[in-house]
């Protein structure tokens, strides 16, 4: 069977309040997130006396900084930079302050072991390759989280959450074809990113809500 | 925290919808589930950017609708607000963008109540910092649409004079040819990045010279867009000199999306064409060449931009030349 919207969610006549599958705001990302690791792990992990640098290890669209900014919410006293090429100039890393930083890749290595050098400060980073050997050079104790491979359940869960978020449908009672769902791993393998840009145009085929 | 209050609304207009730059009248009614006490209750309007782009959201009106109260189980309050909703932008499900309204109350609770949903959050959920982050606001969510039924639009005039420099594509040319010639004089000539180089001067020089015998017959060009009413608009062109050397201009204007999807690590540009108008014909009247435009009957949205999201207008001018050569100036332009 073809992978369309319809052969996917098999539940009819939904009202929704827009497109399930772009963007998630701050304030939904706790409700729709279904995490790889859970937050209790990754907030203890963060919480502990010594201060850590906990890195996000995985390619793109596999769910880092989605991950990045939840624990971000949960964490007190903390900051959170989302990089592009310029903005790493602005990171400050002021003492007893936990550093969120989504793609370190755009920090330089100069000012990269700078920061890891601030043994008093808590590091949570996303990064495509695992950074260890500066962390081993800086002298600073770290966790790294792997994001990659996701299972048929996985999927399930995170497209029954967004339709359930985004209309009236309750998170029980919307039903997923299981083999359009394994279709979809095919396709696009772990990129749970890519997985959702595809629904995003697929849904937005078939639903004429605006 | 839905469960807390339950919110009710009712718009004077009946419709369920919002209009744009239109006075409403509003009726919230809020059912409190439970025994709390705040500092205030707000409406608000706000509207989330979405798609696929990191969401933006923008709370374009506020209204306080209580303060310092205790609210018993069962307490059923009744407001009625009167506002005029903002007229810009509507609600929008595009391509990539999306503009979607919400109705929103949030009631900021006190200390005590504060605590008393943090110790509820804690059985409720095993996730801890959850519940020591809970912000102490109750906030209830309604998606609603802000429509412009009656299809009015408005332009910001403009005057825009536009000069068509034929010299920076004559100016890189010579350039390229000139080092080229240098290299070929000092020896260190390489045939394959020589030739490269020769064709692109060339294709180059080539460009200038069809700019020059178009668009750079006219000198400057100014271009006016005027407001006439909310149904249609008004676009002037004069040209410096060589108005003659014009027999006539199509225009036609289009609306468009653009999303920069900077969503984890990588970013895409993302543009989609949303609207394009028919094709308009210009009369020619003294040195002036005008033509009347009508917006389109449909709702469009109007001209926005938030963060790396934007919908824009623009204007397409095609010239036609007596030597049989025509260009096409392309010009962005303001509607709300």
């Amino acid at each position: 069977m073809k992978i369309a919207y319809h052969n996917l969610i098999l539940n009819r006549n939904v009202e929704y309040f827009h497109n399930p599958f772009g963007g998630i705001s701050d304030e939904e990302l706790i409700e729709v997130i279904d995490p790889k690791y859970s937050f209790e792990e990754l907030t203890e992990t963060l919480n502990q006396n010594k201060p850590i640098i906990v890195q996000f290890v995985g390619k793109k669209g596999r769910g880092k900084t989605i991950h990045l900014r939840a624990l971000y919410q949960l964490a007190s006293n903390s900051k959170i930079y989302i990089l592009d090429r310029n903005n790493h100039r602005n990171i400050t890393n002021p003492d007893n302050l936990n550093i969120f930083i989504d793609s370190v890749h755009h920090i330089p290595l100069r000012k990269r072991l700078q920061l890891w050098r601030q043994t008093n400060t808590s590091y949570v980073i996303t990064t495509h390759f695992p950074r260890n050997l500066e962390f081993f050079f800086c002298k600073r104790k770290y966790k790294t989280f792997y994001f990659n491979e996701i299972t048929s359940e996985k999927l399930e869960v995170i497209i029954k959450k967004r339709v359930s978020k985004f209309s009236y449908l309750k998170y029980e009672d919307v039903v997923v074809d299981q083999d359009i769902l394994n279709q979809l791993i095919k396709k696009f393998d772990d990129n749970i990113r890519a997985t959702l840009n595809f629904l995003y145009d697929q849904f937005k085929a078939v639903n004429h809500y605006g | 925290m839905d469960e807390i209050i339950q919110v009710f609304y009712q718009f004077s207009n009946k419709t369920g919808f919002l209009i744009a730059n239109n006075t409403t009248k509003a009726k919230i009614s809020i059912i409190c589930n439970q025994p709390i006490s705040f500092s205030s209750v707000n409406f608000h309007l706000r509207y989330d950017i979405k798609g696929k782009l990191n969401v933006g959201s923008k709370t374009p009106l506020s209204i306080q609708l209580d303060n310092n109260k205790n609210w018993v189980h069962d307490n059923t309050q009744e407001y009625e607000i009167e506002f005029k909703t903002p007229n810009t932008p509507i609600s929008f499900s595009g391509e990539n963008l999306e503009i979607v309204w919400y109705l929103i109350v949030e009631v900021i609770v006190d200390d005590r109540t504060k605590s008393q949903i943090r110790s509820q959050l804690l059985r409720q959920t095993k996730l801890i910092s959850l519940a020591k982050t809970y912000n102490g606001k109750i906030i209830t969510k309604h998606p609603i649409k802000v429509r412009n039924i009656d299809c009015d639009y408005q332009i910001v005039n403009f005057e825009e004079i536009s000069y068509q420099r034929i010299h920076i594509p004559l100016l890189f040319s010579g350039f390229i040819l000139a080092t080229d010639v240098l290299l070929y004089l000092s020896g260190s000539y390489h045939i394959i990045i020589s030739s490269i180089a020769a064709i692109l001067s060339i294709g180059l020089l080539g460009y200038a010279l069809y700019k020059y015998i178009t668009i750079g017959l006219l000198g400057e060009v100014r271009l006016v867009g005027e407001y006439i009413d909310e149904k249609k608009f008004r676009i002037c062109v004069t040209p410096k000199k060589n108005l003659k050397t014009i027999i006539g201009i199509k225009l036609f204007y289009t609306i468009t999306e653009e999303v920069i999807d900077n969503r984890g690590s990588s970013s895409t540009t993302l543009k989609e064409k949303i609207f394009e108008s028919k094709d308009y014909s210009c009369i020619v009247f003294k040195n002036k060449i005008c033509s009347e435009i009508n917006y389109p009957k449909e709702e469009y949205p109007t001209f926005f931009k938030y963060d790396t999201a934007r919908i824009f207008w623009q204007l397409h001018l095609k010239f036609q030349f007596k030597n049989g050569l025509s260009y096409t100036v392309n010009h962005e332009f303001k509607v709300f």
